[in-house]
C-alpha cells in the first residue's frame, strides 16, 4: 500500500465540511445577533423604561399595566416577525452565494463532495444562525419583561404564536430564496426571482382578470376576491391569517411548512442538477428564462392596457388600449432584456420572438380585452350548465332544472341591462314602516318606474320636500326598491369551465321570474331557516340604547364587541375617547343561533309596539363554495318588549365596559363632580324617554327630569358602573332610558341610553315614570 | 489512469470539445496545449467533475468522475483564476481544503508555505497575484491527491518560483506516482516539465504523444542547395512528409515528419552543400502543427 492509498483511505465525513461552514460564517451569526439586540432587546428595554416611568408618575393602574405589557408583548413579537423576514433575505442571499460566480463554482464543484452536502451545509448553517439569534431575541426580551412585570406570563401563548409566524415566514422566504438561487446565477436575480415567485402569480392573475373583465358585464369582484389573493400569494395569506392569531393560533398557516419543504427540496434538486457553466448568468435554466421574460412582458403589456384604458389618455378607448399595450410591451421588453442579459446592448435581443409574442398579445387583446367575438361573459349553453345560482330579492336560489336554466340563459343573452348596479341590502325597516307599508301596498308589485314617472312627471324639490309634478310626494324610500325589476346576481356554474358571475335585472312581474318562483330552489330559498344559518352569518350589527353591539364571523368562531358614545373613559395608551371594545370570543354558532332566534318581524307587531332599536344581520353568500364578498342584509326591528334580546345586547355592552375584569380604560379626568358629568351627559339629549320594558309604555323626560333621574340612579364617579351593576345579576329589570341626540351634539341620529334599575319594582324609577306625565 | 472517452461539450452554439478521447497514465506529467479557446480549460473542468459532458465520459480506473465524491477525493483542480474565500488567509483556505480533502496534509502545507516565505495569517487579498498562485499550488499539492490538474497555474510565477514549483511537483510525482495535468499555452513550461503532451485545436484533439516521441517524429532541417539544382531539389523535398517549408536564397528550412534516418538519406541524395538537423522546440512543433491545420498563427498568444 503506497502513501497515496493510505491518505485516501482516511475517513471522510460531510460533517467536517458542515462544521467548517458553520465556523467560517460566524460573521453571519454575529450580524443576526446584533440585529436582534438592536431590533428586539433594546426596544424591549425602552418600552419597559417608558412603562416604569409612567408607573412612577402614577399614570398607570394595575389594569393599564396589564394592557401595556400586552402591547410590549405584541410589539416585540411583531418586531421579531419583521426581523425573521429580514433574516430570511440576508440568509437567502448569503447561502450558496458561490453559485453566482463561475470561478467560485469551478472551485466548489471540483471538491469531493456531493452537491447535496454543499447545499445542506450552506442552508442548515443559516437555519442554525437564525434559530440561535431569534430564540435569543425572543427569550431575552420575554424574560426582561417578565422580570419586571410577571403579567407577561398572561401573553406567553400569544407571544410564542406570533414568534412562530415569524419562524414560518423565515422558513418559507428562505426556502423560496434557495429555490430562486437554484434558478438564477446572480445575487440580484436571486432576489428578483424570489419576488417573482411570491408576487407574479397574484399580479398576473389580477391583471388578466381586470383587463379581461373591464369591458365585460361580468363582475370583477367575484373573481378578484381575497380568497384568490390569499391562495396565490402565501405572504398575503400568512399576513391575513396572522391577524387572528390570538383566536386561531398558528394552525391555519402550518400548511406553509410543507410548502416551504417543497421549495427547499426543489432547491436542492435544482442545485444538484444545475450546470456549473451557467453560473454568472441571470437565469440559468433556459425554459425558465423564457417563461419569466415573457410573463413579465405580458404583465407589463396588460398593465399598460389597464392604465391607458382607465382614461389617462384623452382619445378613443381603442387607441388608448393600443398605445397602452405597445408602451407596456416595448418598454418591458427593453427593460427585461437589459436586466436578464445584463447589458443595454442586448435591449433588442430576441426581437423576432418578441414580435411573434406581440402578435399573440394582439390576438389576446382582440379576443378577450376587446371581446370582439363576445367570448368573455358569454353564457354557457343550458346543456353545458351544471346549475345556476341566483341572489335575488335577498334570497339565494339554486336552479337545477334544465327548462328554467334555459330560460335564464336566454334572458342573460338578451338582457340589455346587464351589469347594472346591484342593491346590496334588502332593507326591512322600509317595510315595517307603516308609511312605507302603504306605499308598498300601493306600488308593489305593479310598480314600473318608467310608467310611474310618465304618469307623475319629473321629480322636483319644493318646500323641503321632493314631489312629483303630479303633486305626489316622493316616498321616503327609493322608488327603485319598490320596482318590480330587481337586480339579480347570477352565478352560472358550468359542467366544465370557469363559473360566470354577472348581474341582470329581472322583472318580477314577468314570465321568467314566475318560472324561477316555481322552482324547488326558490321554494327552498324562501324557507329562511334553510339558508339563514349561523355559519352564513357574516355579522350582526345591533343598535340599541347607549351602545352598539357588533358580532362578526371569524372563520370557525365569532367575535363580539361593543361601541358606545357616552362612556367617559379613554385609553391612555392610544388617547382616543371612543373605543371599540372587544368583549369576548363567543362560543360560536350556538350563540349566533340563539341570537337569530330572537329576531322577529311581523307587521302586526310593528303597528302595536314601541320601536327602540334594530339589528342588521348580514349573510355571506358563498356561491358554489366560492367565497364571494357579497352579503344580503336583513334588518329586524327591536321592540321595547323584546326583553330577552335587550338583555343580550345590554349584557354585551355591560361586559364591554365592565372594568373589573380588565381595566383597559381609565376614567376621563375632565369631570370634577357628578354634576359636571350629569350636565354633560344630558346637555346633548332632548328628548329622553323612559320605557317600561314590561308593557312597552313610555314616558317623555325633559332635561330636568333626565338630570334628576341620573342623579338619583347614580353616584359619581361610578355612574356607568352603577348602570352596569343595576342590569347585571338582577332578577327583573323594568325600564329603558332612551335618549335621543340633538343636532348640536353631532351624534349620528339618535343616541340611546338604556338601563334598568334593580330588583325593587316600586322604586324611584317607578316614581319618576309615574310622575312624568308627558306621553311621547 | 484517466480515460477520456469521446467527450463532447457545447456551450450554447459553440462546440468547445468535439469527440475528444485520450488516456492519461498514472505517474505522468501531462501537458494540454492549445490555442486560446481550444477547450483546454473545459477539458480540465470536465476531468475534475466540474462540468458534465454532453456526451462521453471521464473514467478514473474505469469509474466515472461525474458526481462521484470517492473519485474526486483523489483529484484537485486548480483553475487559472483560483477562488479564495472572502477575506481569507492562507490558514482559512487550508481549513477549507482540509474540510473537503481527507488526505490534506497540514504539515506539508505549512512546510511549503514556510519555504515559500508566505505568511499563513496574512489576508490573501494583500498578496500579489504570483503569491496567490503560489498559495493555490501549495494547497493543491498539500491535498496529497493522486491527480492534480493545473489550468495555467504556473503563469504569473517568477522564474525562481516556477523552478521551485517544478521541482516540488517532480518530487511529488517521483514520491507517490502523482499524475499532474498542466493546461497551458506556455509551451516552454510544458516542454520543461511534461513527459506527455496533447494538442487541442478548436475542440478537437490533434495529437497526443510522449514528448520524446513527438520530437523524434518531427524534424527541422536546414540545407543549402546550389542554385541550378534548387527546382529539382524542391520537388524532391516535397515528396517528404513536409509540415513546413521555407526558402531563402539557397537555404531551405523544412520541418518534416518521419524517421530521421530516412529523411537524412533522402536529403543527402540531393547532395546539399550544407545540411543540419536542428532540434525542434515544443513551441515550434506547436506552431508547425497549427499552421499545417490552417491556424492563423499570431505570436502574441504564445507565452
Amino acid at each position: 500500500m503506497n502513501s497515496t492509498q493510505q491518505l485516501s483511505d482516511k475517513k471522510y465525513s460531510s460533517r467536517t465540511y458542515f462544521n467548517f461552514v458553520l465556523k467560517q460564517n460566524w460573521q453571519n451569526l454575529a450580524l443576526f445577533i446584533i440585529i436582534v439586540i438592536l431590533a428586539m432587546i433594546l426596544p424591549t428595554f425602552m418600552f419597559l423604561e417608558d412603562l416604569v416611568r409612567a408607573e412612577e408618575m402614577g399614570f398607570s393602574s394595575a389594569h393599564t399595566i396589564l394592557d401595556e405589557v400586552e402591547d410590549i408583548a405584541r410589539n416585540i413579537s411583531f418586531i421579531g416577525v419583521l426581523v425573521s423576514c429580514a433574516f430570511a433575505v440576508i440568509a437567502g442571499m448569503g447561502a450558496l452565494s458561490y453559485v453566482n460566480s463561475e470561478r467560485n463554482v469551478g472551485c466548489y464543484h471540483s471538491f469531493p463532495m456531493k452537491r447535496e452536502t454543499m447545499f445542506f451545509s450552506e442552508t442548515l448553517t443559516r437555519l442554525i444562525y437564525y434559530f440561535v439569534s431569534i430564540i435569543l431575541g425572543y427569550t431575552v426580551s420575554y424574560f426582561m419583561v417578565y422580570a419586571m412585570y410577571p403579567q407577561m406570563s398572561v401573553y406567553t401563548v400569544s407571544y410564542i404564536n406570533v414568534g412562530l409566524v415569524g419562524v414560518i415566514l423565515f422558513i418559507l422566504i428562505f426556502s423560496v430564496m434557495m429555490f430562486s438561487a437554484g434558478l438564477t446565477g446572480s445575487a440580484v436575480m436571486r432576489l428578483l426571482m424570489t419576488l417573482v415567485i411570491f408576487f407574479l402569480p397574484i399580479a398576473l392573475y389580477y391583471l388578466v382578470v381586470y383587463s379581461v373583465l373591464m369591458n365585460s358585464s361580468l363582475e370583477e369582484s367575484y373573481y378578484l376576491n381575497e380568497t384568490v389573493a390569499q391562495f396565490l400569494c402565501p405572504i398575503f395569506d400568512i399576513a391575513v391569517k396572522s391577524n387572528f392569531i390570538d383566536k386561531t393560533g398558528i394552525v391555519p398557516i402550518l400548511v406553509y411548512i410543507p410548502v416551504a419543504a417543497v421549495y427547499y427540496f426543489g432547491a436542492m434538486l435544482l442545485h444538484k442538477f444545475r450546470k456549473s457553466e451557467s453560473s454568472g448568468t441571470t437565469i440559468i435554466w433556459k425554459p425558465v428564462f423564457a417563461v419569466v421574460k415573457y410573463l413579465l412582458i405580458f404583465s407589463a403589456g396588460l398593465l399598460g392596457v389597464i392604465i391607458f384604458g382607465s382614461g389617462i389618455f384623452d382619445g378613443s378607448e381603442f387607441t388608448a388600449y393600443i398605445i397602452g399595450a405597445l408602451m407596456g410591451l416595448v418598454i418591458s421588453f427593453i427593460v427585461v432584456n437589459c436586466i436578464l442579459y445584463r447589458s443595454s446592448k442586448s435591449m433588442f435581443k430576441g426581437l423576432k420572438t418578441f414580435i411573434v409574442f406581440a402578435v399573440c398579445f394582439a390576438v389576446f387583446m382582440v379576443l378577450f380585452v376587446f371581446n370582439a367575438y363576445g367570448i368573455v361573459g358569454k353564457p354557457y349553453s343550458p346543456e353545458a350548465t351544471k346549475k345556476i345560482e341566483l341572489i335575488a330579492d335577498g334570497n339565494h336560489i339554486t336552479i337545477e332544472d334544465n327548462d328554467t336554466i334555459g330560460l335564464i340563459v336566454d334572458y342573460i343573452n338578451g338582457d340589455s341591462e346587464r351589469g347594472m348596479e346591484y342593491s346590496e341590502g334588502y332593507i326591512l325597516p322600509y317595510i315595517y314602516s307603516e308609511e312605507n307599508d302603504d306605499l308598498i301596498e300601493q306600488y308593489y308589485p305593479n310598480y314600473s318606474k318608467t310608467v310611474f314617472e310618465r304618469e307623475n312627471g319629473p321629480i322636483q324639490y319644493e318646500n323641503g320636500k321632493y314631489v312629483y309634478e303630479s303633486g305626489m310626494e316622493f316616498p321616503t324610500v327609493y322608488v327603485d326598491d319598490l320596482s318590480t325589476r330587481i337586480s339579480v346576481r347570477v352565478l352560472q356554474v358550468p359542467v366544465f369551465g370557469i363559473p360566470l358571475f354577472c348581474t341582470v335585472r329581472i322583472n318580477t312581474a314577468g314570465e321568467m321570474w314566475g318560472a324561477i318562483t316555481e322552482t324547488e330552489g326558490y321554494e327552498a330559498a324562501l324557507d329562511l331557516a334553510s339558508w339563514m344559518k349561523p355559519e352564513r352569518v357574516d355579522n350582526i350589527d345591533i343598535t340599541l340604547g347607549g351602545g352598539h353591539v357588533y358580532v362578526y364571523n371569524h372563520g370557525s368562531d365569532y367575535v363580539k364587541y361593543s361601541t358606545g358614545y357616552q362612556i367617559p373613559y379613554y385609553d391612555v395608551t392610544v388617547e382616543e375617547e371612543y373605543l371599540n371594545i372587544e368583549v369576548s370570543v363567543s362560543n360560536g354558532k350556538d350563540e349566533i343561533s340563539e341570537l337569530l332566534s330572537m329576531f322577529d318581524y311581523s307587521r302586526e307587531r310593528a303597528k302595536n309596539s314601541t320601536l327602540i332599536g334594530h339589528a342588521r344581520v348580514s349573510y355571506n353568500h358563498s356561491l358554489d363554495e366560492v367565497m364571494y364578498p357579497g352579503y344580503t342584509a336583513i334588518t329586524y326591528p327591536i321592540y321595547a318588549e323584546d326583553i330577552e334580546l335587550i338583555n343580550y345586547v345590554m349584557t354585551t355592552i355591560i361586559k364591554a365596559y365592565d372594568h373589573s375584569g380588565s381595566d383597559k380604560l381609565i376614567r376621563r379626568n375632565d369631570y370634577t363632580s357628578a354634576a359636571d358629568y350629569i350636565a354633560d351627559q344630558i346637555s346633548g339629549y332632548a328628548p329622553a324617554f323612559l320605557v317600561d320594558m314590561k308593557t312597552g309604555e313610555a314616558v317623555m323626560l325633559d332635561q330636568s327630569d333626565l338630570a334628576g333621574l341620573i342623579e338619583k340612579t347614580s353616584m359619581m364617579p361610578e355612574i356607568n358602573r352603577y348602570y352596569v351593576r343595576s342590569v347585571l345579576g338582577k332578577e327583573s329589570s323594568d325600564y329603558a332610558l332612551v335618549m335621543s341626540g340633538t343636532e348640536s351634539r353631532n351624534y349620528h341620529g339618535s343616541s340611546w341610553h338604556l338601563f334598568r334599575e334593580g330588583a325593587a319594582e316600586k322604586s324611584e324609577l317607578d316614581e319618576i315614570f309615574l310622575s312624568s306625565g308627558k306621553q311621547p | 489512469m484517466i480515460k477520456i472517452d469521446s467527450i463532447t461539450k457545447t456551450f450554447d452554439v459553440v462546440k468547445s470539445l468535439n469527440d475528444v478521447s485520450l488516456v492519461i497514465e498514472k505517474g505522468s506529467i501531462f501537458g494540454l496545449i492549445g490555442s486560446n479557446g481550444s477547450g483546454k480549460s473545459t477539458l480540465l473542468k470536465i476531468m475534475s467533475g466540474v462540468y458534465k459532458p454532453d456526451s462521453g465520459g471521464i473514467y478514473y480506473d474505469g469509474v466515472s468522475v461525474w458526481e462521484n465524491s470517492e473519485i474526486k477525493r483523489n483529484v484537485v483542480y486548480l483553475s487559472d483564476n483560483q477562488y479564495f474565500l472572502p477575506n481569507a488567509t492562507a490558514y482559512d483556505m487550508m481549513r477549507l481544503y482540509k474540510s473537503v480533502y481527507p488526505t490534506f496534509s497540514v504539515d506539508k502545507f505549512r512546510t511549503y508555505l514556510k519555504s515559500f516565505g508566505l505568511d499563513e495569517r496574512r489576508k490573501l487579498t494583500t498578496f500579489s497575484k504570483g503569491m496567490q498562485k503560489q498559495v493555490s499550488i501549495l494547497l493543491g499539492l498539500a491535498c496529497c491527491t493522486e491527480y492534480l490538474f493545473c489550468d495555467e497555474t504556473l503563469d504569473g510565477l517568477d522564474p525562481v518560483m516556477r523552478q521551485t514549483v517544478r521541482k516540488i511537483i517532480a518530487a511529488e510525482v517521483a514520491d507517490r506516482s502523482m499524475c499532474v495535468v498542466f493546461a497551458s499555452h506556455n509551451l516552454k513550461e510544458i516542454e520543461d516539465i511534461c513527459d506527455h503532451v496533447s494538442l487541442l485545436h478548436k475542440g478537437e484533439l490533434l495529437f497526443e504523444a510522449g514528448l520524446d516521441d513527438i520530437k523524434l517524429g518531427i524534424h527541422k532541417i536546414q540545407l543549402t542547395i546550389p542554385k541550378e539544382r534548387q527546382d529539382e531539389a524542391s520537388a524532391e523535398l516535397d515528396k517528404l512528409n513536409i509540415v513546413k517549408k521555407e526558402k531563402r536564397g539557397s537555404l531551405f528550412t523544412i520541418v518534416a515528419r518521419g524517421d530521421e534516418e530516412k529523411i537524412s538519406e533522402k536529403i543527402n541524395a540531393l547532395k546539399p552543400t550544407f545540411v543540419e538537423f536542428i532540434p525542434l522546440t515544443l513551441e515550434e512543433i506547436f506552431i508547425a502543427e497549427m499552421e499545417e491545420r490552417g491556424y492563423e498563427f499570431d505570436s502574441t498568444i504564445i507565452g
